[in-house]
């Protein structure tokens, strides 16, 4: 296969988005007493950082913590490799989240199973098919804890 | 098996290099047989060691007979190691010539051979020639001597080395003291008459700790730790308190900031150390964990959560730097490896796999920032 072919197919792959791409955890685990209004806070603050891709991964508690898992996407395996601008906008918009939401431990952790509960609750919040906002889904959750 | 030591009498005090009164380390009879009558099977040598690495899985013994066919011929024996290295050992004189025999071989045969080196006019001998189980049976009876009388060693060897616990060490003292018997020197004789096997191996059991720690975790970490530990003793015993950081930093000759940047990086590393261990168990019991929630231990939590917290701000500072520009001021591949090595749990050939890397890229960018964590001292 020439290089000519080669990179064809590549380029096929990545538009019909099938290549592989880089999505590292992040848990934002505010007090139950603040979880509302962090959570109102982090999602006004993904809102206005819409270059890096970044999606609602887990929702649960933990320890009287409510725990919010970010899935936030680096880019395809060679974006990562190669250091290109998305993947760098990535980690400086990891290093804003750790910074800017630091009095609740953000820290790196590994993605929820798909069918766990706290990957189940965050897809209602998000593509669910009886889709519940995110303020009133952490007022469920606060009562529980 | 081992039929223990010879008990010693009151005629066996000594005197120890620190002039303190001590009893003479026993020789060790097996199967009836004295240490000496077995390691008589394989007389001691002196001779010149070639040690190398391989990339690939190598096994030395297979350069024995090439050696042997060189013109003029070298004699030369293996033996195999637990830290993986490959040793040959050829006549005193010889080892550099073995050494361009060595390489040249590997070159034909497509072997990748790093770090090749020399050391010449070391003790060896070959232990092949000692007949039957004695060999294994004087190991054993040695470990069983020693294991209980050094437990300062045992406990030293747990608390430096995070990943090492208690029921690990006996196993790790057997490598360790069957990878030093080629090298004893029963001939030595001291101010206390001839050298005993496990006289010998108490000296080398000794510093195995601080070696163990210093390949484990780098020179320059595992020294700080000793240093600072031992001005923190040393201060105790002249004041019956322990230092402040003042103190401390005086008695090391350092300024305080530099000694929180040292401590922070050893807390920073330990903590590193233990988090994979204590994320490869929350994994495991995760479906558990959930369903029985009054079980959890909410203290251990908190403290994990505080952890994580502090490695992953080590991590992020260590993969951006917003003093540099360009494409060098992130470093989004070391900070995947990190992730994939550290919180997803995967060994490093895996990481290598997933981010399509070759595995010296997926080390180099871990190491960057457990290197750049290490010189901050960042929590």
């Amino acid at each position: 296969m020439s290089q000519y072919e080669s990179d064809q197919i590549k380029s096929s792959i990545n538009a019909l988005g099938l290549d592989r791409h880089v999505e590292l955890g992040l848990t934002v685990s505010p007090l139950a007493s603040v979880a509302t209004s962090t959570a109102k806070a982090l999602a006004a603050y993904l809102d206005s950082h819409p270059v890096v891709p970044v999606r609602l991964a887990g929702l649960g508690t933990q320890g009287g913590r409510v725990v919010f898992t970010l899935g936030v996407t680096m880019g395809s395996l060679e974006d990562v490799k190669t250091g290109a601008p998305g993947a760098r906008e990535a980690v400086l918009l990891l290093q804003s989240l750790v910074d800017d939401f630091a009095a609740h431990d953000p820290a790196f952790a590994i993605l929820p199973e798909t069918h766990s509960l706290e990957a189940r609750l965050a897809h209602e919040v998000t593509v669910g098919a009886r889709r519940v906002e995110l303020a009133t889904a952490v007022e469920r959750l606060v009562a529980a804890v | 098996m081992a039929d223990s030591a010879v008990d010693p009498d009151d005629d066996d005090l000594i005197l120890t290099s620190g002039d303190r009164e001590a009893r003479r380390v026993p020789p060790l009879v097996v199967d009836g047989l004295s240490e000496s009558e077995i390691l008589a099977f394989a007389p001691p040598m002196v001779c010149d060691r070639v040690h190398w690495d391989t990339v690939d899985p190598f096994d030395a013994r297979e350069l024995v007979p090439v050696l042997a066919a060189h013109a003029p011929p070298i004699e030369a024996y293996s033996r195999q190691w637990s830290d993986g290295q490959h040793r040959i050992w050829v006549p005193e004189g010889l080892g550099h010539e073995a050494r361009q025999v060595l390489r040249d071989w590997c070159e034909a045969n497509g072997v990748e051979a790093v770090n090749v080196r020399v050391v010449a006019g070391v003790p060896f001998r070959n232990l092949d020639l000692i007949p039957g189980t004695l060999l294994a049976d004087l190991i054993a009876a040695a470990v069983d001597w020693l294991y209980p009388r050094l437990a300062a060693v045992r406990r030293k060897l747990v608390a430096d080395l995070e990943l090492v616990e208690d029921e690990d060490v006996r196993s790790m003292m057997y490598l360790f003291v069957s990878d030093h018997m080629d090298r004893f020197d029963a001939g030595r004789e001291g101010r206390n008459g001839t050298l005993t096997l496990l006289a010998f191996l108490i000296g080398k059991l000794r510093n195995w700790p601080q070696d163990a720690a210093r390949q484990a975790q780098g020179r320059p970490v595992v020294s700080d730790r000793l240093a600072i530990a031992k001005a923190s003793d040393a201060f105790a015993a002249t004041h019956q308190r322990a230092p402040s950081e003042v103190e401390l930093a005086d008695a090391l000759g350092m300024s305080v900031t530099d000694l929180r940047r040292r401590q922070q990086t050893i807390d920073t590393l330990s903590g590193m150390r233990n988090y994979q261990s204590i994320d490869a168990g929350s994994r495991d019991d995760e479906g558990m964990t959930l369903e029985v929630a009054d079980e959890v231990d909410v203290e251990a939590d908190a403290t994990e959560r505080t952890r994580n917290a502090q490695l992953t701000r080590a991590v992020m500072a260590a993969v951006n730097d917003p003093s540099s520009t360009g494409k060098r001021a992130q470093d989004p591949l070391a900070l995947a490896a990190v992730y994939l090595s550290f919180w997803e749990g995967m060994s490093r050939p895996e990481v290598a796999r997933e981010l399509d890397v070759l595995p010296k890229t997926a080390s180099a960018a871990v190491k960057r920032v457990l290197d750049s964590v290490a010189e901050s001292g960042l929590t």
